[in-house]
């Protein structure tokens, strides 16, 4: 009997409830002390095409969302076709008898005909619930921690919470009549300290909340409408504003509006609209005022596919722009990370005074993962750099300090007036064509950079001390390195990992002295060029291999293992 | 320079004692040609400024790209100078994060009709509450005589070689279109009217439109025309959009004065009865907030 560890598969139509299926169970699984990571892959019309979603359940540590599927439930036939190629020998299958002919199935199964148990009892549209209920019976699921988890999703109805406990309980009792378990899948409650359960772009909304951001502009896009809409509801309540606006120029216009004016602020979107607001990137690093930009990527070029995920806007993000501003790119690696590292992204617009883009991606905007309890003091908020009595005597807004950075004034203050501009300016900020001037004033932003490379390079790391053979990779794809790293040392070969979190500009020492003992050094990112690739090579000068698909989904811990394994036999 | 202008403060953020106009003036001289509509609107904003007793620690101006953007470096106070066609997003920004502020957005007519026009739909529908004078010269100046979107039919530039195909835009008659509860239009030749009708702009409680004719000396310079063809609107019932729409429109004689006046909930006065019922509950944290995820 496998016990807890599982990699569940939930596939349907969109519109059978994949979705929702999948979040309850999830949540209620981290309920039980069991660690999950799910992954969901889904069409971008609201009706028709295929869900998955997948929980990959572990009684120990788990840190990507999993390979092969050990629990596979089908709704229908199509279903089955797409999905039973990832099904292993011991796996088992639950399918709609009436759907999924049952002359092709293989595998260990039960076969459950969804639509006379729905509609006999009249529970059509709580077909999911009602496979929850079988799940419940034959992996023994607690149906407390169920019944608690559907109530508090749909408890402000009572009709709808008493449909989908009737199907709860039909799915539930029709297994224990019908089913004879056969498989080798259970769970198990155990004890493990009470944790949280939030997706990717949850865990950004709060960290925004946490670092005191109190203005927010967006436009929807998929995959970040999420914190639109989170946003939208919460910052009222936290005493500030969110506002949907007309397009993402318009958006980061006011968010820098707000930013001006001295209140944190943040916007947040996907590719095509990042392209849309980059000039104004530009304005913002020259200007010299913070902002903080979320960029939930998804798969392109342009349209691309919007509900896939990929990590190809990181050459966009940190160099796309008329002209050479500053702005710093930093992505997180997993779901508590997004929490720590939004925060961090606002002490760091803020010390200074530019634009930092946070590069999320599809994967991890909607993953789920339960995590320890958030802590928002472990990022204590920083003060911004103000104006002193004495510097607002002959205030000079872009006074060329020793760091770079001038006491920034906000509207309100006495003495303190001065013109933001994007057009080149002398310290107090008006418009000099000066040569050098000029010249003086690029060197000053760009020694904003020199610093944060130094001062702001947080990194995880992993494998063994003595590697010769490296892997570096960032934002989502950290979790499915670190287990190929887990694996690979486990066969004795000798792996390291580093997955920094400040990708642009790149934290030059940190990076060159684990690379000096390397003897190859694999660069593992989602798109097809190899951009993480491609500026590390620029700033080390050294040649190195690159791990990169584009498939619209993330990586696996297998894929990253078998380059591994590859390279350490051949050599690069 | 920010103390010559303060007196003694009151509630409402504006001083008792007079000021002079030149209290405002920045230290920065205007770079625009000698003889252009834009000084004149420059100096009927100092006087409005001085009318109205601002604070220049509380009052922003917000701009584009063009001739006329270059504006709040010549006025002492706070000031954005951001790039072409975005100043509504911006000015929309500072004044819901901080209501106390006055914000005031100045542009041309092709940073805000032609670059920048989906943000004037949106602002003005919003009614955030703002003034925005657009110094309308009908042609872009700072690139050197293109044709702009309030351009006449048939006009001959080097970018518009066979003449403008395109009808023009009318400023004014948009914006009472798109829901700004003040539309008004004025023209620089005539200052002292127009100083009145940028006080009565600043001074109202939503979205204010000011069109401002504003000739360009040096690619299309039509003083006399204007002078000769603008008269002063009738009286007529300013709460009254159809009409006002009406008398924008007229092409004979341009109008100009008030055409539209209307008091309306302001998009900073919904949202802080929005936050009103919000926090009715009291002030969450972010604590609150992690804790829904248990």
């Amino acid at each position: 009997m496998q016990v807890n560890s599982a990699m569940v598969a939930l596939t349907g139509e969109s519109g059978d409830g994949i979705i929702s299926l999948g979040e309850i169970l999830a949540k209620v699984l981290a309920r039980m002390g069991i660690n999950i990571v799910t992954f969901r892959t889904y069409p971008a019309e609201v009706r028709g095409g295929q869900c998955i979603f997948t929980i990959n359940s572990q009684q120990d540590q788990v840190f990507s969302q999993g390979d092969e599927y050990d629990i596979l439930l089908c709704m229908d036939s199509s279903a089955y076709t797409l999905n039973s190629n990832r099904l292993r020998s011991t796996s088992v299958l639950l399918y709609n008898s009436e759907s999924v002919p049952q002359e092709q199935i293989r595998e260990v199964s039960y076969g459950i005909p969804v639509r006379s148990l729905t509609a006999s009892t009249g529970l059509a549209r709580s077909r999911n619930v009602l496979m929850l209920g079988v799940i419940s019976k034959l992996f023994n699921v607690d149906m407390k921690e169920i019944k608690a988890v559907l109530s508090e999703r749909w408890g402000k109805s009572q009709d709808i919470i008493k449909r989908n406990l009737d199907a709860l309980m039909a799915g539930h009792d029709w297994a224990a009549a019908n089913l004879i378990k056969k498989d080798g899948f259970r769970f198990e409650s155990v004890d493990a300290p009470r944790r949280i359960v939030l997706s990717g772009n949850e865990a950004i909304c709060l960290g925004a909340v946490g670092a005191g951001c109190r203005f927010f502009s967006g436009y929807p896009i998929t995959p970040a409408s999420d914190l639109l809409e989170w946003l939208m509801d919460r910052l009222p309540k936290v005493g500030g504003v969110a506002i949907q606006v007309e397009d993402e120029i318009s958006a980061f216009g006011a968010a820098l509006g707000a930013s001006y004016s001295g209140v944190r602020s943040m916007t947040a979107t996907s590719g095509p609209g990042l392209a849309l607001m980059t000039e104004f990137v530009n304005l913002a690093g020259t200007a010299e005022i913070p902002i903080v930009v979320v960029d939930v990527q998804r798969a392109g070029p342009s349209t691309g596919m919007p509900t896939k995920t990929e990590q190809s806007d990181l050459s966009h993000a940190a160099l796309g722009g008329p002209g050479e501003a500053p702005r710093i790119v930093i992505a997180p690696t997993s779901v508590e990370d997004c929490f720590y590292q939004t925060m961090r992204a606002f002490n760091l617009a803020d010390k200074y005074q530019l634009p930092v883009i946070l590069l999320s991606d599809q994967s991890l905007s909607h993953r789920l993962e339960a995590i320890p309890m958030l802590d928002p003091a472990r990022v204590p908020v920083s003060s911004p750099k103000r104006p002193t009595p004495e510097d607002l005597k002959h205030y000079r807004r872009y006074l060329r300090t020793e760091d770079g950075v001038s006491p920034m004034s906000i509207p309100g203050v006495v003495g303190g007036a001065y013109v933001a501009t994007g057009i080149e300016r002398d310290e107090v900020g008006m418009p000099s064509y000066d040569p050098e001037n000029h010249q003086l004033n690029m060197r000053k932003r760009q020694k904003k950079l020199e610093r944060a490379a130094i001062e702001d390079a947080e990194f995880e790391q992993y494998g063994v001390e003595d590697a010769r053979i490296g892997i570096i990779s960032w934002g989502s794809t950290t979790g499915a390195v670190r287990e190929a790293v887990q694996l690979a040392v486990s066969r004795r070969l000798k792996v390291t990992s580093l997955h920094p979190k400040l990708l642009f500009p790149p934290p030059k020492q940190r990076i060159g002295e684990w690379l000096s003992k390397l003897r190859d050094v694999i660069v593992v990112e989602v798109n097809q060029t190899g951009q993480y690739q491609h500026i590390l090579q620029a700033e080390f000068g050294r040649i190195m291999d690159s791990l990169h698909k584009a498939t619209g989904l993330p990586f696996t811990a297998g894929e990253i293992l078998a380059k591994v394994e590859e390279v350490a036999k051949h050599g690069r | 320079m920010a103390d010559e202008a303060a007196g003694g403060k009151t509630a409402s953020g504006m001083t008792r004692a007079v000021v002079s106009p030149m209290a405002y003036r920045s230290e920065h001289k205007p770079t625009w040609c000698p003889g252009c509509g834009d000084f004149g609107v420059l100096n009927a904003i100092y006087r409005a400024m001085a009318d109205l007793r601002a604070r220049p620690e509380n009052f922003v101006i917000v701009s584009g790209i063009g001739c006329s953007s270059r504006l709040p470096e010549f006025v002492n106070a706070y000031g954005f100078h951001s790039v072409h066609g975005r100043l509504l997003p911006i000015a929309t920004g500072i004044k819901l994060a901080r209501p106390e502020l006055e914000v005031l957005a100045v542009g041309g007519d092709g940073d805000g009709l032609a670059i920048g026009g989906n943000h004037f739909m949106h602002a003005a529908r919003r009614n955030v509450d703002i003034a925005y004078v657009m110094m309308d010269n009908a042609v872009y100046g700072m690139t050197k005589g293109q044709p702009s979107p309030t351009s006449d039919m048939g006009m001959v530039t080097k970018a518009s070689p066979y003449g403008v195909l395109e009808q023009p835009i009318n400023p004014a008659a948009l914006a009472i279109a798109f829901g700004g509860t003040f539309v008004a239009r004025g023209y620089s030749g005539k200052p002292r009217d127009l100083e009145a009708l940028i006080v009565s702009a600043i001074s109202h409680k939503g979205f204010a439109f000011v069109h401002v004719v504003s000739p360009c000396v040096t690619f299309l310079d039509a003083f006399d025309y204007w002078q000769a063809n603008t008269v002063e609107v009738e009286a007529h019932d300013p709460e009254d959009r159809s009409e006002a729409f009406r008398i924008a429109s007229i092409t004979d004689k341009t109008r100009l004065g008030v055409f539209y006046q209307r008091e309306e909930e302001t998009l900073d006065e919904k949202y802080e009865g929005l936050r009103d019922r919000a926090l009715i509950a009291g002030r969450l944290k972010v604590e609150d907030f992690i804790r829904e995820y248990q």
